[in-house]
């Protein structure tokens, strides 16, 4: 932890081998925290990087009064949740049934028929797929609160500080996020 | 409203450990006679270790040279 705001200092002092130095310690936190919460390669590369570049320029607001990682994650979780909710709104504006235009002219909207694949959902990265199919499905305050915590394994306090919300706050939204893809995964009999 | 349904609620909490102390014994008690509870508090920690256990993917290479390429 010292080691970081010592890397802090000499980037604020204009070094910027401190800061890359800090990219190389927590990108691939940063980026499968990006990862899984867009569920998608190109937008994680894209979120952790705008993750970075904003912690860069915003470095002097980081005061030391918690860990480095902490502050990361609190730019990191905004960087997400503003940009996929900018994405959304524009998903939004497409119906699913509205024909699409590609570079022949209109064609349908294929959409993936779920049944498909249930016989091979067994295969460790079907499952995986599902999983991470089931997270994009979450609102997006419940799916980073469990991604803090189950995959990033981050403390409640942590989260809190990381979210900027109560620990109540955070006990409903895991509790909701966890029993909606329990119930999810028990119907797929990918739990016991 | 039966006690399950009280029950139900903590035990995402109950499973880290963040129950206030008396809901926390409260929670224990039940689990001691309901299988249902019981059962439902052992697909919880399925899950999380499903979630634990997913692949942790790592960044392109060049995540550093694409950042320092856009800082000035």
């Amino acid at each position: 932890m010292d080691a970081d705001i010592e890397l802090v200092k000499q980037t604020l002092q204009g070094n910027e081998a401190g800061f890359e130095k800090l990219v190389y310690t927590y990108q691939d936190k940063v980026y499968t925290l990006c990862y899984r919460y867009s569920g998608n390669e190109e937008d994680a590369n894209d979120l952790a990087q705008e993750a970075f570049i904003k912690a860069y320029r915003s470095l002097g607001s980081f005061k030391g009064n918690s860990r480095f990682s902490t502050w990361l994650y609190r730019v990191t979780t905004n960087v997400c949740l503003d940009e996929m909710r900018r994405k959304k709104r524009l998903i939004q504006t497409q119906s699913l049934d509205q024909p699409v235009t590609g570079a022949d002219g209109e064609m349908s909207r294929i959409v993936a028929d779920e049944s498909q694949s249930v016989d091979v959902l067994y295969e460790a990265q079907e499952q995986a797929d599902y999983i991470q199919s089931l997270l994009n499905e979450l609102k997006p305050e419940h799916r980073m609160v469990l991604l803090l915590k189950d995959i990033m394994e981050l403390s409640y306090d942590e989260i809190s500080k990381v979210l900027n919300i109560p620990s109540g706050t955070i006990k409903s939204r895991l509790s909701r996020a966890r029993d909606l893809l329990r119930r999810k995964l028990l119907d797929r009999e990918l739990l016991p | 409203m039966g006690i399950c349904s009280q029950i139900r609620p903590l035990l995402s909490a109950y499973l880290d450990g963040q129950n206030e102390a008396q809901e926390s014994r409260m929670v224990k008690e039940h689990l001691e006679s309901c299988d249902k509870c019981r059962e439902e508090l052992a697909q919880l920690q399925g899950l999380c270790r499903l979630l634990l256990n997913l692949e942790k993917p790592r960044p392109a290479c060049g995540l550093w040279e694409s950042i320092k390429a856009r800082l000035h």
